[in-house]
């Protein structure tokens, strides 16, 4: 009994974090993109020379043997470079000094409009969309193909 | 770009304060760009004589739909719009189509605003009509919009409003092309000049809706630059014309926690 539980543990291995590997064909593709004419003109275009593409086509390679073959290695050097990735794209927002974090929303972000507005919003299209989406009505026909006659 | 109507945020708090200030301080009143947007300021009494027959107006009610019509396309269909939309609601502030998005006849020079005060984006329909316009316009917007959520983003503080205007030039313009004919490229300046392009399309931004001198802009741009050229949030990416980028950003964005659902 004890070796059948360690076969099934050992035939599903974990990582921490292993939620941050991405499907596999999302690092061929940015690969080919980072590799691309477009890309490179467009790298050059923002940053004056040309990025390393190198990461995406590691990652591209240990994702498949992770797919495959459960390779755990693989798999922690991805997450490895997916934390990199993301401190590189938080840490200019987190250290954004120019202005204050709030502690909770705007309050005014949903106080009414004022009554002569909201009088113009009741007959319009945004206004049936909206009660659609929320589910206070069903979904109606939208005839926009038809006609107008003024 | 963003206005602030000092007259009808005193309509709605019914302040005597503040219509005592707004009286006197009429001149003040022109530094911001509400006359832009004259529809807002006060319910329209409009007559019409025989002039407006030559004139093409009648048209807006349908123009108001087809706009709103557009934009619930938008809402629906874009990843990008999808994007931001998850953002503002993971952020705090879930945006509701009617009460958060507007469509009005505007001024013929601006295409589309924020109003931080009401708390509407402004899409002018006399000036936007084709899908792709409207998307620009409407992610532009929500731009100012999530970094409002988030931050105390104070549209009277130059610098606050130099910087939410060079992180929406960042992510959702200065594309090569925009900035060949905006003239910040040529053929011997190419590298590195997608800043450039940011940096005049913010400052033109900036002078169409505030009376302040050009140096003054210029200055707010370069003091804030290094660090709101870098925030990248929530869209993660410059976004590249004619790409798959939009895309990419959408599905990267659930990793962020950004989720509309």
């Amino acid at each position: 009994m004890t070796e059948t539980s360690t076969e099934n543990e050992e035939k599903a291995p974990t990582v921490e974090d292993e939620w941050m590997i991405r499907p596999c064909p999302v690092y061929d593709e940015e690969y080919k993109d980072c590799t691309s004419i477009k890309g490179r003109f467009h790298q050059y275009f923002v940053f004056g020379e040309t990025l390393n593409c190198i990461p995406w086509k590691r990652d591209y390679d240990n994702c498949c043997r992770w797919r495959d073959n459960k390779d755990v290695k693989s798999a922690k050097e991805i997450v490895e470079n997916e934390k990199a990735r993301r401190r590189q794209r938080l840490e200019p927002h987190y250290g954004n000094d120019v202005w204050t974090r709030r502690k909770s929303p705007p309050e005014n972000w949903n106080t009414p409009l004022p009554e002569h507005i909201q009088k113009e919003y009741e007959a319009s299209y945004l206004n049936i969309k909206a009660k659609e989406m929320r589910g206070e009505i069903p979904t109606q026909v939208d005839p926009s193909n038809y006609c107008v006659l003024m | 770009m963003t206005f602030i109507d000092p007259s009808s945020s005193a309509e709605q708090l019914e302040d005597d304060k503040l219509k005592s200030s707004r009286r006197s301080s009429s001149s003040e009143d022109r530094q911001w760009g509400y006359d832009l947007y004259p529809q807002r300021r006060k319910k329209s009494t409009e007559t019409h004589g025989i002039t407006s027959l030559l004139d093409t107006k009648g048209q807006e009610n349908i123009s108001k739909i087809k706009c709103e019509r557009t934009i619930y396309k938008c809402i629906k269909q874009s990843p990008i719009i999808k994007l931001m939309m998850g953002a503002l609601k993971s952020s705090g502030c879930p945006v509701d189509i009617r009460r958060h998005i507007s469509c009005e006849e505007c001024a013929p020079t601006v295409s589309g605003g924020y109003d931080p005060i009401l708390n509407q984006v402004v899409i002018c329909q006399n000036s936007v009509h084709k899908i792709g316009h409207i998307q620009s316009v409407l992610l532009h917007e929500m731009i100012h919009m999530f970094d409002y959520c988030r931050h105390d983003l104070n549209f009277k503080n130059l610098d606050h409003l130099a910087c939410t205007e060079i992180r929406a030039a960042n992510l959702a313009h200065c594309s090569f092309l925009s900035a060949w004919t905006q003239g910040d490229v040529s053929v011997f300046n190419i590298k590195q000049a997608h800043g450039d392009c940011v940096k005049s399309k913010a400052l033109s931004s900036i002078l169409a809706t505030r009376d302040v001198s050009t140096t003054e802009a210029i200055d707010a741009i370069e003091r804030v630059f290094p660090k709101c050229y870098s925030d990248l949030e929530p869209i993660g990416r410059r976004i590249r014309r004619n790409s798959d980028d939009m895309f990419k950003a959408y599905t990267e964005g659930y990793y962020y926690g950004y989720d509309n659902s």
